[in-house]
């Protein structure tokens, strides 16, 4: 009998050993988010970040170049507009003190360089050169020049893996301006997002800017998240369905900024 | 004989390696227009080609199990490359001995057709529900498998694959 067994797994070795693995690999794909997995993930992302760094400081610095061609011109319609604001700012202060309220933004933006955006093209799990030996911890948010990023979801000495906002599990509570109506925001397809549980009574029009609301307890509020391109009336027709599209260009990120603890 | 393929398999396997090393820390500079190629996969076919099947399918789960360590994408398909490349390696090992037999054009249309169904297999459930069948077979699976069948067509010239 044992023999026989013995015979049976000598001979269809091939088969078991295939069907073995495609049951871990399908009882790993059933679990979605893995804590082990992220600790190896990071701490390989730790190692290769040291090896990468002079390729990825080239690339960077020929970048940096561009941009700054490019920021040269700018400056000077930005001094123009400094003018303008730090009047504003002032006068802004005035009231704020005459309110009773306080400077809101207490967080310190560390920048960070994407150094690995993933396997596949589209991947929603991104590698920054940044970890705990900068303050990163685990839920920092991450932003860039336009707008909301995501949060990180592991972190290594030297490195950190964050997920962005735009993927298919992911939902963000947001606020509409400037009508302040708060709904959940799910991603859609590419660059663009769905809201669709706001009540038709509240007016909301196409153009108006989406932020983070504050109710999240990782997302502070007043980020910017994106702008709002078509507004319907869902089935129902007691809820609209928002369309709108991200302000910041998820597949061209490069750099970004981690906040990083309170002032 | 017996004495060159040993040789030949102790200057292979270490460049392979050596490819395989460079394939997984420089993934993102190897990319052309956001495709890569899958040193993996091509890692993977010599093993099949060359050593014995157990080997094979050992080395298939592995690997699959080591890409999604050492390069995160998506967490959600944590498994997906560990079951595409088995199933790849099982549909190799048993097709082998008619491919082998085949004439050479034949056999590389064969390679080419394994490598294009296992990166549609794996394509199409890793965009699944946010990018268009159409568009994910000729943006990724045809340029993915053109690139990695490209790599493989490098490495059978200095060490051809059908020596077995």
């Amino acid at each position: 009998m044992l023999s026989k067994l013995y015979d049976f797994i000598i001979r269809k070795h091939l088969e078991i050993l295939t069907v073995i693995f495609v049951g871990v690999s399908l009882l790993l794909l059933s679990r979605t988010e893995n804590h082990v997995v992220l600790v190896l993930q990071t701490r390989w992302q730790d190692f290769t970040s040291v090896i990468k760094k002079p390729l990825i400081e080239q690339e960077h610095k020929r970048r940096v170049m561009e941009e700054n061609r490019q920021l040269r011109k700018d400056v000077f319609l930005l001094k123009r507009e400094l003018a303008q604001a730090q009047s504003l700012m002032m006068e802004n202060q005035r009231l704020r003190d005459m309110l009773g309220f306080r400077d809101t933004s207490k967080y310190e933006l560390l920048p960070a360089l994407i150094v690995y955006k993933g396997f596949k093209d589209g991947t929603n799990i991104i590698t920054l050169n940044r970890g705990k030996r900068d303050n990163v911890k685990e839920n920092s948010v991450i932003v860039n020049k336009e707008g909301l990023v995501g949060r990180v979801i592991a972190v290594g000495n030297r490195s950190s893996l964050a997920g962005m906002i735009a993927e298919p599990e992911a939902r963000l509570s947001i606020c509409i301006n400037p009508v302040r109506v708060y709904g959940i925001l799910k991603w859609h397809h590419g660059n663009t997002f769905v809201i669709d549980d706001i009540p038709t009574s509240v007016d909301v029009r196409e153009g108006w800017t989406v932020m983070t609301s504050g109710l999240s307890e990782i997302y502070p509020e007043n980020i910017p998240v994106g702008r709002i391109t078509k507004v319907t009336s869902s089935e129902n027709g007691f809820t609209y369905l928002i369309e709108g599209e991200y302000f910041v260009p998820f597949k061209n990120l490069r750099e970004v900024f981690i906040f990083i603890h309170d002032r | 004989m017996i004495v060159n393929e040993k040789k030949s398999s102790l200057i292979l396997y270490p460049l392979l390696s050596l490819l395989f090393l460079i394939g997984i820390i420089f993934n993102d500079f190897i990319g052309i227009a956001g495709i890569r190629p899958d040193i993996l996969l091509v890692f993977l076919f010599v093993i099949a080609l060359r050593e014995s099947s157990l080997i094979a399918i050992i080395a298939a789960f592995c690997f699959g199990l080591l890409q999604e360590l050492v390069l995160p994408g998506a967490l959600l398909y944590w498994g997906l490359s560990p079951l595409a490349k088995t199933l790849l390696v099982f549909t190799l090992l048993k097709t082998l001995p008619l491919i082998l037999r085949s004439q050479k054009l034949v056999f590389f249309i064969s390679l080419f057709g394994l490598i294009f169904v296992y990166y549609l297999f794996y394509n199409l459930l890793y965009y699944a529900g946010f990018i268009n069948w159409l568009t994910v077979i000729y943006r990724y699976t045809v340029p993915e498998s053109a690139y990695t069948f490209l790599i493989l067509m490098l490495v059978h010239m200095i060490f051809p694959l059908r020596e077995k």
